[in-house]
């Protein structure tokens, strides 16, 4: 149980460091929602979607503050 | 867009004023031809900028009292695209939907007749008169290259 947990938090840190692949993606769909004029609730909700379909694996809550903070490290400050 | 533009066939924005009753003065023209001629979603210092290369007697409180006037008409939109300033769009009559491709992250906007009656007829069916809606879809393209799939 513990190895499956350390795979896990593996995989985690790879998509964390964007060596998956899929962050772009994750921030793309909620950068082009936004632009599109569509609510950042909205386009945070598309943006999880989009990380769950590359990471099934990951639990919604886990996935949720990962893309929150995704799209927060992109935004202007 | 010359002044002698401004005097052309009227954008369907300035059809929309006539519709509605708004008086146009010319400057109110040269503002809804620039909100028509936008394929962005422009702020209201933004309009003033592209408005003022046409009509250097345009004033941003004109601007302003435009924007509003046409706002509260329904004529356009005011959307947030996240900067914390009040951007524009004309409105449309037709309800927009959005495709998101969940390989790739892109975003594809589409409207279709269909799927707004059967919004509207789900809403009439539960006893709503249907105000908005907002409707994403997911997808992976079907036709990638042999390679890819």
């Amino acid at each position: 149980m513990v190895h499956e947990h350390d795979e896990e938090t593996q995989r985690l840190a790879a998509c964390e460091a964007a060596a998956c692949g899929c962050r772009p993606m994750v921030e793309r769909a909620f950068r082009e929602l936004v632009g599109r004029g569509q609510p950042m609730a909205h386009a945070l909700e598309a943006a999880l979607v989009v990380m769950r379909w590359h990471h099934p694996e990951v639990p919604p809550p886990e996935a949720a503050e990962i893309v929150a903070r995704w799209v927060a490290d992109g935004r202007p400050h | 867009m010359s002044q002698a533009q401004a005097k052309e066939e009227p954008t369907r924005l300035e059809r929309l004023c006539a519709e509605k009753g708004l008086k146009m003065t010319e400057q109110r023209r040269v503002i809804a031809r620039v909100l028509s001629e936008a394929d962005d979603h422009p702020d209201v210092e933004e309009v003033y900028r592209r408005a003022s290369a046409h009509d250097a007697g345009i004033s941003l409180a004109t601007v302003y009292r435009a924007m509003r006037m046409f706002e509260d008409a329904g004529i356009v939109e005011r959307i947030d695209v996240g900067d914390g300033r009040a951007h524009y769009e004309e409105a449309r009559g037709d309800q927009h939907h959005h495709l998101i491709d969940v390989e790739t992250g892109s975003v594809a906007e589409f409207t279709s007749a269909d799927v707004d009656a059967i919004l509207q007829r789900i809403a009439r069916d539960l006893g709503y008169s249907l105000v908005g809606t907002r409707l994403a879809l997911f997808g992976v393209r079907r036709d990638k290259p042999a390679e890819e799939r």
